[in-house]
């Protein structure tokens, strides 16, 4: 067995608010990314789940830990070594329309990965730019237009051919199916699992929303506060959630066919500011089941089940049944 | 009598000789208390209806015909072109975005007292008498300290809780909420829905909400409108509509939503995309887009009766069986 293709080890980012203040936006954050897996990451806004992302491809400086490409250090890495790493780590964002150059066509935008690494003459960067276009299911009279002249489905294609031109291992999708209606997220989500099958992908993909996550996602990692608090696969997570954060957010997503009544835990209050995180647990001020201890001491992420984490100081008074079950069984 | 009667809503857009129609016929009504939601892609008409409702629409730009009544009174003033929306109605809405709907140059307080004085008359001290109370019942803690607040200062689920203080501050009878939860996280979104929903019960609201959101849906209305290019295709109760949609584009809508269950599946689409406003369309609308669609689909198609309570435009609709949908 080959050890993670991408993993965040204790990583922390800290942005600086003016004073000398420092912002910790993602705190001692540990993430695996296995070959060939689609990892879902979920929380609220201000979780820090795009900095994570962000974090793993090197797009914000990192205060402490390691991230870690095949095992390497990606800090001790040389200018060339750099240069494949970014080109095997690829990004989607959300907003299709203001990802796009409004002044290139869309050929010229998704060439553009290929012109910045010089990789071949003009015609051989245009030949794999038409092909990533073709792939993503834009037909070839799109090439020539300008972003605004395409739907937003078509902009979100055009978006994803631009992440696959420097043939990346690994896609991170950030809130990429956000910005569209049900049935043009679905042909997104169709897309991206084809995409996965015929170019071998590795996703790591960030939503608040939770029935695409758990559709999409073999693992699924819980944000709250710049924290992990859960960590579990997909039917795990989804079935017997193990952290009472987690649990809150699974039970306000409105589902169609099943009447929230009776299920739905809806907390009270916003996300406190990372500027003055609450003490403890992070999620205390809005827990149900908070107790004193939760005030003074910060759980940390330990493995409950086989594969799945959580960090609750009092997982096994609120979940003993579910734990107790599992293993039994 | 109904709170809300529309009948024949047709929505022009441009000047002469260069006009679009984006809404075709639109009749609905709302009873008292009763959330009502409109649902549909964008380019659907669902906004143009809400807008067109609430007298937004740039009369420069646009032309409505048809008839509403809100509570015994006409929605507009006057006759044909000179037709003006009423301001004086017990009916207001909220929006998408509360960061942009809300001025960020004002004070929460002072939007909340103005907006008291200019529609019911208020003096200074009564009108900040009723904004902390207006702003308490939307649940906001410490309203004496928010009242001072600027928009920015707020997160994104109390600036929609301000925005809907200020709609509740003209007392109306009929609220239209324009995708109100979409910008914000599921635990907010879970917190404003209670929240429209214990306001439409205590004070008899009516909501007309509109979404695209159908599991949002399922979880606050009563009854829900279908629409698609403009017209109204299906409408009936939540429950049964969900159950067992009659027309083809819910049905379609339904199938498209990811779940657990459906992993690793391919998830149904609805191949094509809403026809722009404008063009002409011979048959049934969604024929382009229908998977089910037969000869008999080249006519235009009516709004018929499926059962007592619901209605849907496709005339197909007893014969089919629609895939993907069931719960």
């Amino acid at each position: 067995m080959t050890g993670p293709l991408l993993s965040l080890e204790n990583v922390s980012v800290r942005f600086p608010i003016g004073r000398r203040r420092h912002v910790t936006a993602v705190d001692g954050v540990s993430l695996d990314l296995l070959e060939g897996e689609t990892l879902g990451l979920i929380g609220e806004s201000g979780s820090g789940k795009s900095t994570v992302a962000r974090a793993a491809m090197g797009l914000v400086p990192i205060a402490d830990g390691t991230v870690r490409w095949r095992g390497e250090d990606v800090a001790g890495f040389g200018a060339k070594q750099r240069r494949t790493f970014s080109e095997s780590v690829q990004m989607v964002f959300q907003d299709p329309h203001s990802a796009l150059d409004p002044r290139r066509t869309i050929l010229q935008s998704v060439r553009e990965p290929l012109d910045v690494m010089g990789r071949g003459d003009k015609k051989d960067r245009e030949a794999v730019a038409a092909k990533a276009l073709e792939d993503v299911g834009l037909p070839s009279q799109m090439l020539k237009r300008y972003p605004h002249q395409l739907s937003g489905g078509q902009k979100q294609r055009a978006n994803i051919a631009r992440a696959l031109v420097t043939d990346p291992k690994v896609l991170v999708c950030d809130e990429s199916v956000a910005a569209l209606d049900v049935a043009l997220q679905a042909e997104i989500l169709n897309l991206l699992q084809d995409l996965k099958k015929a170019y071998e992908l590795t996703i790591l993909f960030i939503s608040h929303d939770l029935s695409v996550v758990s559709y999409l996602a073999d693992r699924i990692s819980v944000m709250y506060l710049g924290n992990i608090v859960e960590n579990a696969t997909t039917e795990s997570l989804v079935q017997q959630s193990l952290h009472p954060y987690s649990e809150a957010l699974l039970s306000a997503q409105p589902l169609v066919h099943d009447s929230s009544a009776g299920r739905r835990i809806v907390l009270k209050g916003d996300i406190p500011s990372p500027v003055s995180p609450p003490p403890g647990c992070r999620f205390n001020t809005r827990c149900q089941f908070a107790q004193e201890g939760c005030r003074q001491e910060k759980p940390e992420l330990l493995e409950i089940l086989p594969g799945h984490s959580s960090a609750c100081l009092r997982v096994d008074e609120l979940y003993g049944e579910r734990i107790g079950r599992t293993v039994a069984s | 009598m109904s709170l809300l009667t529309v009948e024949g809503l047709q929505v022009h857009f441009g000047h002469e000789g260069n006009q679009v129609q984006a809404l075709y016929d639109v009749d609905l009504t709302i009873e008292p208390g009763e959330i009502v939601g409109l649902v549909g892609e964008s380019g659907s008409g669902k906004t143009v209806t809400s807008l067109a409702l609430m007298g937004l629409l740039d009369p420069r730009s646009s032309r409505i015909e048809g008839r509403a009544v809100l509570d015994g009174k006409s929605l507009w003033q006057g006759k044909g072109e000179r037709a003006v929306p009423r301001r004086d109605l017990p009916m207001a809405m909220i929006f998408q975005e509360p960061m942009t709907a809300l001025d960020p140059v004002f004070t929460v307080g002072y939007q909340l007292v103005e907006t008291l004085r200019v529609r019911r008359g208020m003096g200074k001290s009564q009108a900040k008498t009723e904004s902390l109370s207006l702003l308490d019942a939307v649940g906001i803690s410490d309203p004496k300290a928010r009242m001072k607040a600027y928009p920015h200062e707020l997160s994104g689920g109390m600036r929609q809780r301000v925005m809907i203080a200020i709609a509740l501050a003209c007392d109306p009878k009929l609220l239209i909420a324009d995708e109100p939860t979409t910008a914000v996280d599921v635990t907010i979104q879970a917190q404003l829905l209670d929240l429209i929903k214990k306001l439409a019960k205590e004070r008899g609201m009516a909501v007309l909400f509109v979404t695209h959101d159908l599991g949002v849906v399922s979880e606050t209305c009563d009854r829900m409108i279908t629409m698609y290019a403009g017209r109204i295709v299906e409408r009936g109760p939540v429950a049964e509509v969900l159950a067992d949609p009659g027309h083809p584009y819910t049905a379609g809508l339904l199938a498209a939503l990811p779940s657990p269950g459906s992993r690793g599946g391919r998830l149904a689409t609805i191949p094509g995309r809403v026809p722009p406003p404008g063009l002409t369309i011979p048959g049934c609308v969604f024929e382009s887009r229908c998977p089910y669609a037969a000869p008999e689909c080249s006519v235009p198609q009516a709004l018929l009766p499926l059962t007592p309570t619901r209605e849907v435009r496709c005339i197909r609709s007893n014969e089919l069986d629609f895939e993907g949908v069931a719960p």
